[in-house]
């Protein structure tokens, strides 16, 4: 993966867990479309890594023991999602 | 259960204060046809459906209206973030103001608060199938609206990406609707 | 499991809807470009022309 700042990690997360909701839904109704599963794991398994790389240099993304937090409890730093700009 | 995912859906960002824009926006946060109705509708019909795909579809789709429900709550947050009462006065937001200073609440544009009236589970999973795309097609009829209303490019981006989302989930409750009759058909209890 | 719709395939029942399912898709956007668009289905974009931007056409209703 190339070297990316925080807002562009931030992007190819939205957009990688994106593909990963829309191909969820698709398989919600398409349970049988074996390329849509391969894809949608592939999707998975890039989204996993891209989430790690950030939540190494930037803190957790997700509570309750689905992220570790690393020499602090840095869940509740700011900012929040909402608060998008300055 | 549920976690909760410390990013949004969808990028969101304004070009500026305007109070005369959220009070429209706000009604996809607590009005008839917002997203907190689609998300309790959605995951308070799933619990009766006589498929497991249906629950999945419903479960999965209440979800993703919860965080479209943010979604909404960060557009309305930051146009009225820093916003004069000036401006707020301007907008007829007066009487909102006075009970909600600038934070979120559950209501129409015109101050009506949310009710459970707006949604149903009925139980029958086709009725309820159908009440489920009437809702997306309400929604994304309403997110039009709002795109007429628009006046920051911004809001506008977001809006057409909520909008689009309403689009994608009819077909999938479409889809639902196919299989759970065939399914109901199928084992001739109707 | 496997579903068959019988959408345009035999014949419709009365007082009963149907919606065209999704046939197997073979292409999607990129993921920004999905982000971009909402959804990763091209088929499945409705563009939205805002009220404010179509031509006058008089009597014309609706969209």
């Amino acid at each position: 993966m190339p070297a990316m700042n925080k807002d562009e990690l931030m992007l190819r997360i939205q957009a990688l867990e994106f593909t990963a909701v829309d191909l969820n839904l698709y398989l919600d109704t398409h349970p049988c479309d074996a390329r849509a599963l391969a894809d949608f794991n592939q999707v998975a398994a890039a989204l996993a890594q891209t989430v790690a790389v950030y939540e190494q240099m930037y803190g957790p993304l997700t509570n309750f023991g689905r992220s570790q937090s690393c020499g602090r409890w840095a869940w509740v730093e700011q900012p929040w999602p909402w608060e998008t700009q300055g | 259960m549920w976690v909760y995912e410390k990013k949004l859906e969808y990028p969101v960002k304004v070009s500026g204060p305007n109070p005369k824009l959220a009070k429209a926006v706000i009604t996809q946060y607590g009005g008839p046809d917002g997203e907190l109705a689609a998300s309790l509708r959605y995951l308070t019909q799933r619990y009766s459906m006589p498929t497991s795909q249906a629950k999945g579809v419903l479960t999965d789709i209440g979800t993703e209206e919860l965080a479209h429900m943010e979604i909404v709550a960060a557009i309305v947050y930051n146009l009225l973030k820093n916003a004069p009462l000036e401006q707020i006065k301007a907008a007829g937001m007066e009487g909102y103001y006075a009970d909600h200073d600038r934070s979120l609440f559950f209501v129409n544009g015109d101050g009506v608060p949310w009710v459970a009236a707006y949604i149903q589970s009925k139980g029958d999973p086709i009725a309820d199938l159908h009440e489920d795309m009437a809702a997306e097609e309400k929604a994304r009829s309403t997110y039009e609206h709002l795109i007429n209303l628009s006046d920051d490019p911004d809001v506008t981006d977001v809006l057409r990406f909520l909008r689009e989302r309403e689009v994608v989930h009819f077909q999938r409750f479409g889809e639902t609707l196919n299989i759970v009759w065939e399914h109901l058909s199928s084992r001739k209890v109707w | 499991m496997d579903y068959h719709y019988p959408v345009g395939c035999g014949p419709m029942e009365l007082a009963r809807a149907y919606v065209c399912p999704q046939p197997a898709y073979t292409q999607r956007f990129c993921p920004v470009e999905g982000l971009k668009h909402g959804t990763i289905f091209p088929e499945l974009v409705r563009v939205y022309v805002p009220e404010q931007a179509r031509p006058v056409c008089p009597g014309e209703v609706g969209w």
